[in-house]
């Protein structure tokens, strides 16, 4: 398994716990509905994102390039390049449907919840970087890793 | 209808059979991973022009000898 097929594992497991921490925050004790007066709640966010940051940022230290050690090069560039895109195209997606999913859902109030905003907002982040992992996992493995 | 191709080389050969070096050593020559050398050598990734001739100049073989490009059925 190569580097940066093992930093994309990390940074996964890293996205996902953050995902996972994220959705127990949001979704607790009606979370969605009583955003504007949940200042822990942003707080914890908050937190939540530092954690998430700060992991990727000793991930990034922890896979350094050392001295006559070649960790990158341009497969590496070029897989990691497709990942990227293709992780653009599923975050569209994700968009996508849950704007047609609180569509659906708040159609006959005609109001949609603001706290919905906040979590399209930081939801994304999530999405976007466990997308990239994924991505990367799938073509590193369709390519030999 | 158009025809398609692919790339395919000898450079497992050529490493093994004249020079004798572990693809490790060859990508530390060539200034690649190995498992960017473990992937060309399975037919599974393209190598860009640089790379190739990086690779032709470490062999000492010529582009040709080193890679053919095969129509595809």
């Amino acid at each position: 398994m190569s580097k940066q097929m093992k930093y994309s594992v990390f940074h996964l497991i890293l996205w996902s716990i953050v995902g996972i921490l994220f959705l127990i925050i949001f979704i607790s004790q009606d979370a969605i509905n009583n955003w504007g007066d949940n200042k822990i709640k942003s707080i914890m966010l908050a937190l939540l994102f530092i954690f998430g940051f700060g992991g990727e940022y000793i991930l990034r230290f922890i896979f350094r390039k050392k001295p006559n050690m070649i960790i990158r090069d341009e497969r590496d560039d070029k897989i990691l390049a497709k990942a990227l895109g293709s992780s653009f195209v599923g975050t569209i997606l994700y968009i996508y449907l849950i704007s047609i999913s609180l569509y659906i859902r708040y159609e006959q109030s005609g109001f949609v919840p603001v706290g919905w905003l906040w979590f399209i907002a930081y939801s994304l982040i999530v999405i976007a970087n466990i997308f990239t992992s994924i991505f990367s996992i799938i073509f590193y493995r369709s390519e030999g890793e | 209808m158009k025809n398609k191709f692919v790339l395919k080389n000898n450079i497992r050969r050529v490493r093994r059979g004249t020079l004798d070096i572990t693809q490790k050593e060859l990508a530390d020559k060539v200034g690649c991973t190995r498992q960017t050398i473990v992937a060309l050598e399975k037919n599974k990734y393209n190598p860009s022009l640089i790379l190739s001739l990086r690779i032709t100049s470490v062999l000492g073989v010529s582009v040709e000898e080193l890679f053919k490009l095969v129509e595809s059925e």
